[in-house]
């Protein structure tokens, strides 16, 4: 440690700490974006890493359920399961809606379940249990608010919660409500999906609603057959086939990717102003020091002892401040209401780039302190 | 480097420096100086202002390389030598500097202000810190060694400032109106610490300095106008 460095930090603390306190705010930004961007990218990807399907049946030419609209007809089950190689089929639906559930209009994602084939064990129960009747049950995610036994009407029917979950949500943050397919389809047959509730609200009449139908079938296949089975299925013509990597590079570079490419502006953004606001605070005391700096030369001290003085006052700010965005980060972003996704390779990311800013900021400072000539304080 | 008394330290041949002034004209602050400085002697340099003390001492304090002439120490030619670093090396470790002010690092208090001087050359912090004390007892000052040169009077300061010229052990000591911000008595103190250096450590001490009342502490003294030496006087055997 540069014998100046934590002296003269320490004796003009408050510009240290505010300085800090500054950068440290800036950097919670920078974690909150990433680790936010990180959320929606889990909250995305959820359903199709846990569901357990190897390949995804939808309506053709498209890339549904989830980056485009897909519907199938209700009955393309039976046709996939007599494919060779088509392990397990199930059926999948899954519905933004809105509904008052107690005095409150909260947005619901209903998903299908498959009963009696999928009985939701793939959802992660924190409570309660599985769906065991074919009809009026629910396995609700803890977002929703709802308690176990508690009973809902959405639509015509009362749905009793049977199982809890948690942080089972879909890409916009909406929580699940599992029921069964026939349960899916009742209710977004008595409660008009949103889309079809805004276009009314603006007076565009009913659009093309179908809800006896459903988004996608899904299959787990033979192992090693995959491709084989859709190769298959799509050589019927009339539907399209997505593995599960394919589902997920449609929606991380397709339907991500825009926001991906923003996050990163925003976060090149902040440590950019980052970078200034270090270099303002090291140049405005390195000025502040260049009688000192004169002196120091003057008596004999190295160029390498100035320079790691500003140097090691810009880490030290930058290190203090990383530590204040990490406590914040972890206090706060739990409070959220979505999920954000802190993972160790963004923060040392962001570490990098902070410690590049440190450099970048200490730079000016340095430079001008080098300018300084000895005999300036005999002068 | 701790050459007895009356050996040379250092010596200025025929030296001169030119500036260029700000209407593009010359200026010659330091004309055909030649002077010599061996070990335990205490020398004062008078003239009036302009006349070039200040850069006579930044001439053999290796701060201004000389348009002609040259800067010896001990057979070491300055002006040959490989540029700043090197020169920057050479004042770290052989000579100290003591100005009108005192110009302490404000942020650090006395005994780390001496310190200092140390550390830049290489010392552990706690050995230098050590040593200081030793340096502000010896001026002393070391009851004051815990503060911050805000909270020290004007002479005390100019005493802190000493014991950091003294912290590298010079060989050569330049000061250039160190009592001028104090008054006489303090002043008097000051000169007297300088000449103790001279004598007790053995090193060559040249004084710039207006004040006639220290007259009679200088075993030699030039007087300057104009950028020459008009004058050398050494004083009667005492
Ligand atoms: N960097 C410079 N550029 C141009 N001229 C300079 C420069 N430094 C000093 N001079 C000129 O050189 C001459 C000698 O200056 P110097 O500072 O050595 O005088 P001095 O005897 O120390 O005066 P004082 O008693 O007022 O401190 C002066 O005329 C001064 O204006
Ligand atoms: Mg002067």
């Amino acid at each position: 440690m540069n014998y100046l460095a934590w002296r003269d930090l320490s004796a003009n603390m408050l510009r240290f700490v505010l300085a800090a306190a500054g950068v440290g705010f800036l950097l919670t930004g920078c974690m909150g974006i990433t680790g936010l961007y990180r959320g929606v990218l889990h909250d995305a990807l959820l359903t199709i890493e846990e569901i357990g399907a190897d390949l995804w049946v939808v309506q053709g030419g498209r890339a549904g359920p989830f980056a485009e609209a897909s519907t199938v007809s209700a009955s393309l089950d039976r046709r996939v399961e007599g494919v060779a190689g088509a392990q397990a089929v199930r059926r999948f639906v899954q519905n933004n809606l809105q509904f008052e559930i107690g005095g409150r209009r909260q947005r619901i994602a209903v998903t299908g379940l498959d009963f009696p084939k999928d009985q939701g064990a793939w959802v992660g129960l924190t409570a309660g249990r599985l769906i065991e009747e074919a009809r009026g049950e629910a396995i609700a995610d803890a977002s929703l608010g709802l308690a176990l036994g508690q009973e809902v009407r959405l639509g015509r029917d009362l749905y009793r919660v049977v199982g809890l979950t948690e942080g089972q949500v879909d890409m916009s943050g909406d929580g699940q409500l599992f029921v069964t397919v026939p349960d899916t389809m009742d209710i977004a047959d008595s409660r008009r999906p949103e889309a079809v509730l805004l276009d009314r609200a603006q007076g565009l009449g009913t659009t093309a609603d179908r809800p006896s139908r459903i988004a996608a079938v899904i299959v787990t296949t033979a192992p090693g057959m995959t491709d084989e089975v859709a190769t298959i299925i799509e050589a019927w013509g009339d539907v399209a086939v997505l593995s599960r990597s394919q589902q997920r590079d449609v929606l991380v570079d397709g339907r991500l990717w825009r926001l991906r490419l923003q996050i990163l502006f925003f976060a090149v953004l902040l440590l950019t102003v980052t970078g200034v606001v270090i270099a303002m605070t090291i140049y405005n005391s390195t000025i502040e020091k260049l009688h000192e700096i004169a002196m120091l030369k003057l008596i004999g001290a190295r160029d390498g002892f100035i320079l790691s003085m500003i140097l090691q006052q810009a880490v030290l700010i930058g290190l203090l401040a990383y530590g204040v965005a990490l406590a914040l980060s972890v206090l706060l972003f739990p409070q959220f209401p979505r999920r954000v996704v802190l993972l160790p390779e963004d923060l040392a990311l962001i570490f990098c780039g902070l410690m590049l800013a440190c450099a970048f900021g200490s730079w000016i400072g340095i430079a001008r302190a080098l300018r300084v000539r000895a005999k300036e304080v005999l002068a | 480097m701790m050459p007895g008394a009356g050996v040379p330290v250092l010596s200025l041949d025929a030296v001169s420096i030119r500036y260029r002034g700000g209407d593009g004209s010359l200026v010659n602050a330091l004309e055909d100086v030649t002077l010599r400085l061996v070990a335990g002697e205490m020398l004062g340099i008078f003239g009036p202002s302009g006349c070039g003390k200040t850069t006579l001492l930044m001439a053999a304090g290796l701060l201004e390389i000389p348009t002609e002439g040259t800067v010896r120490f001990s057979g070491t030619q300055a002006d040959t030598m490989a540029g700043e670093a090197a020169l920057r090396d050479f004042r770290r470790r052989h000579i100290g500097f003591v100005f009108q002010k005192p110009n302490l690092v404000p942020f650090l208090t006395a005994v780390e202000n001496v310190a200092l001087a140390m550390v830049i050359d290489g010392v552990p912090a706690g050995e230098a810190e050590q040593r200081a004390m030793g340096l502000l007892a010896a001026l002393d000052i070391a009851h004051r060694a815990g503060n911050r040169p805000a909270g020290l009077s004007g002479g005390e300061q100019q005493r802190v400032a000493v014991a950091r010229a003294l912290a590298n052990d010079p060989v050569l000591l330049l000061a250039d109106e160190p009592t001028a911000a104090l008054d006489s008595r303090r002043g008097r103190q000051v000169m007297e610490l300088l000449l103790g250096i001279a004598r007790r450590r053995l090193a060559a001490v040249a004084v710039v300095t207006h004040d006639p009342r220290s007259i009679d502490l200088f075993d030699r003294m030039i007087e300057m106008e104009d950028g020459r030496i008009v004058n050398e006087s050494r004083a009667a055997a005492a």
